[in-house]
């Protein structure tokens, strides 16, 4: 112990002033985080300073890390620390004490101070404070990896530029706010799993064997592991594994064919040859709430004949046989409904002839409604331990509402008359954002009317296989050219 | 006798270059142990490799009876290194730098400190960084000889280092006397001629002698033989003759087994014409270029 003090009061002497730096910049993002204005906008939000903190903020993290890691290179061979009589524990512990001290003990008590000035007790939400730990170890664990691998900061520089821009072309959208509507799809937690847990081994067998070709090698295998797990993993294996891992209780659900009559269009795919409506009703314990993902579908012919139908935001509309598929839930209450969109006539046409079978599988997320609806003007608690508050902005009226466990999208709105609003998240008038960084869940609305928001928390995930037999497709559809 | 430090066919490959082939050398106990030879011989490769900052190849290093790749911080603080190369933490003050080794060795004497800061009037609130190479040298030696390491690593301690400097740090390695062994890798041959114990000549990565320095003197000779009128040099001259060289009708050349004992009648085997032999004793750096030059042919 007396060694690891020593090699991190050296560090720390060292490194004051990057250390005075990041800290700062971590006083600035509290501040703004914990001062942003009630329902602000995500997308002004996404553009503003505030964002860029949420990328700023790691990068000085990620370089504190490896100015740390470099005070005692582990590449080379002409360091001074080599042939001191230091094990590589003394060492490691000593790096460790350093990222904790100056990066995760000041995130710590930031979120907790976030939580406590947007009216949540933070005492109550400390698993939620050690879980947004965990993902801050997501970005630690990696930057440690890629410092003990690098000769010096310039080469760590460039190598975290390097991957970013290789994660940035591969994903695409690079959502520091995160917008996504579906958590069951782990593809990319999953990746960073593999990343931390390489940056890790990679760590340990640095630290203990100075062996920086392996390391490397390590380094590079865990890099295209991950991006493979990212790119080619299937959704079957995720949903199986979210799943796995997140069992919902309850039993099991059916699915069979309900009796609504498709009224309008999804309208995502203007230029289709045709969209089919199909209403499904999810047979199951009452007492959940059930949002349905698509997994895999395919269309069966009577004379054997298979179409398989791609999970809508998967599709690629230049394929020939492209097919979409979109289970979609109208208001609380309603039908789900099974949206197929056929981009090509020739094979809508071949499909009409006669009646198929449909063999799909789906992930369905079971929810349950936590407190009680809130109306218009009355602050605070809208979910229980969510917090919001109505701005009045003529003509309409805009909604903001915080939350620690509850994510955005799981919050629901209804006019006064009860009616839910579920259907304007479609066009654009909810939007939530969970910045990597905050330990808020934030959303914002607007309605025309007085709006009462409920949130609605996950209770876990089932996956379900089904089979609906001897489908009319012309019964359903909802639009044709 | 004691083995404080031993290489067994050690061997070093940097990609395709071999930077060691086969070294093999022993350091007994109490001496001062040369490693000469010229630059990229692999004098700075064999010590990293005992010190375990470098793998080897092939082969083995054994440091204090360890294998090199073995080595605990139990062995460690016992051992000293300084190296012209190794990157000191530069920003630290003097005081800093003294103040954060202690930590590290047990064996620490602060007396040891305190009487190397006077001597080398080393400046302690000074940082590393702004220093002369011969104060850092005098400065990472004391945070060494504080703890009376059992044995020393020295890489090139002279290079670049004023003369006065120079005598102060070869006195301050004799003075550690026989409880230090050291190791030392230079190509600064005068000094090491004056308290080297043993030297190792190492070129291209392989040892081509190891020997004590007293042997060492008595074995090489410079010898010039004026030939007699129309005498011609031999065609077959001794192997033991390096660098058989003819200007005139004087012959020169390097004796590397000469013995008093059969030296006249060589001679006279050889040059049974000559007028005149001499034979000169040769300094260490003498020896050392006549090696050299006998490898390059």
């Amino acid at each position: 112990m007396r060694l690891v003090l020593q090699i991190f009061r050296k560090d720390t002497e060292r490194l004051r002033g990057a250390i005075l730096l990041t800290l700062a910049l971590l006083a600035y993002w509290t501040f703004r985080d914990a001062t942003l204005p009630w329902g602000t906008d995500p997308r002004l939000y996404d553009a503003g300073p505030d964002n860029w903190l949420n990328l700023a903020l790691p990068l000085a993290w990620a370089v504190l890390i490896a100015l740390a890691i470099q005070e005692d290179s582990l590449v080379g061979d002409r360091r001074f620390w080599v042939a001191l009589p230091c094990g590589w524990k003394p060492l490691i512990a000593a790096k460790a004490m350093f990222v904790a001290a100056f990066i995760h003990l000041p995130y710590f008590i930031a979120t907790a101070i976030i939580l406590g000035a947007r009216g949540f007790n933070p005492t109550a939400h400390l698993p939620h404070l050690l879980w947004k730990q965990a993902v801050l170890l997501a970005l630690t664990i990696p930057a440690l990896g890629a410092a003990t691998l690098v000769r010096n900061v310039a080469h760590f520089l460039l190598l975290a530029i390097a991957l970013a821009s290789a994660v940035v072309l591969r994903v695409r959208d690079f959502n520091l706010i995160e917008l996504r509507g579906w958590v069951w799809d782990i593809r990319w937690e999953l990746a960073l799993i593999v990343v931390a847990l390489g940056a890790a081994a990679v760590v340990i067998f640095q630290f203990i064997r100075r062996s920086t070709r392996i390391s490397r090698t390590i380094g590079v295998l865990t890099a295209i592991a991950a991006a493979c797990l990212y790119s080619w993993l299937p959704r079957n294996a995720t949903a199986a594994v979210s799943a796995a891992f997140s069992r919902a209780p309850g039993g099991d659900v059916t699915v069979r064919v309900g009796s609504e009559t498709p009224r309008f269009s999804f309208g995502t795919w203007r230029y289709n040859a045709a969209t089919v409506r199909i209403p499904l009703v999810l047979d199951g314990d009452e007492s959940f709430e059930r949002q349905a993902d698509q997994v895999s579908l395919e269309i069966v012919t009577a004379d054997g004949n298979r179409y398989n139908v791609t999970p809508a935001r998967d599709i690629n509309p230049a394929t020939r046989e492209a097919v979409a598929a979109t289970l979609y839930k109208t208001p609380a209450g309603g039908a789900t409904w099974e949206v197929l969109d056929f981009v090509h006539a020739d094979v809508w046409n071949r499909l009409r002839q006669g009646r198929v079978t449909l063999r799909g599988r789906m992930i369905v997320e079971y929810e349950q409604a936590v407190g009680r609806a809130m109306l218009q003007a009355e602050e605070i608690h809208c979910a229980g331990n969510a917090a919001s508050r109505f701005t009045r902005l003529v003509p309409i009226v805009s909604l903001g509402c915080d939350s620690v466990e509850i994510g955005g999208r799981n919050i629901r709105f209804s006019d006064r008359a009860g009616a839910s609003l579920q259907e304007r998240r479609v066009s654009l008038s909810h939007f939530p954002a969970d910045p990597w960084l905050s330990p808020i869940h934030r959303s914002y609305a607007f309605f025309t009317s007085d709006v009462s928001p409920v949130g609605y928390a996950s209770r876990g995930f089932r996956v379900v296989d089904y089979e609906l037999p001897n489908i009319d497709l012309n019964q359903f559809v909802v639009e044709a050219r | 006798m004691n083995v404080m430090l031993r290489t067994d066919r050690l061997a070093k490959k940097f990609g395709r270059v071999e930077a060691l082939e086969s070294l093999t050398v022993e350091v007994p106990e109490g001496s001062v142990f040369a490693l000469v030879g010229p630059n990229g011989a692999g004098k700075s490769t064999t010590m990293k490799i005992c010190l375990n900052m470098l793998r080897a190849s092939s082969g083995t290093a054994e440091v204090l009876g360890v294998d090199s790749r073995k080595l605990s911080p139990a062995e460690l603080a016992r051992v000293g290194y300084v190296s012209e190369s190794r990157q000191l933490p530069e920003w630290m003050t003097v005081g800093r730098f003294l103040a954060y080794c202690k930590e590290f060795y047990p064996a620490w004497h602060d007396t040891a400190v305190a009487e190397f800061v006077r001597t080398y009037e080393l400046p302690l609130d000074r940082t590393l960084k702004s220093l002369s190479r011969g104060q850092r040298v005098k400065a990472a030696l004391a945070a060494t000889l504080a703890y009376h390491p059992s044995l020393l690593f020295l890489d090139e301690p002279f290079s670049n280092l004023d003369v006065l400097v120079r005598d102060q740090v070869i006195e301050t390695i004799l003075a550690a006397g026989t409880e230090t062994t050291v190791f030392l890798a230079s190509h600064d041959l005068a000094e090491i001629e004056s308290f080297a114990t043993h030297v190792a000549y190492i070129d291209q990565g392989t040892v081509r002698f190891t020997e004590e320095m007293g042997a060492l003197s008595t074995r090489f000779r410079s010898i010039e033989v004026v030939m007699g009128d129309g005498a011609a040099m031999p065609a077959r001259p001794p192997e033991t003759w390096l660098n058989l060289e003819q200007a005139g009708p004087v012959a020169r050349f390097t004796d590397s087994r000469f013995s008093a004992a059969e030296h006249d009648a060589q001679m006279r085997r050889v040059f049974p014409d000559a007028r005149e032999v001499n034979v000169s004793a040769m300094p260490l750096r003498s020896i050392f270029v006549a090696l050299a030059k006998s490898a390059k042919k």
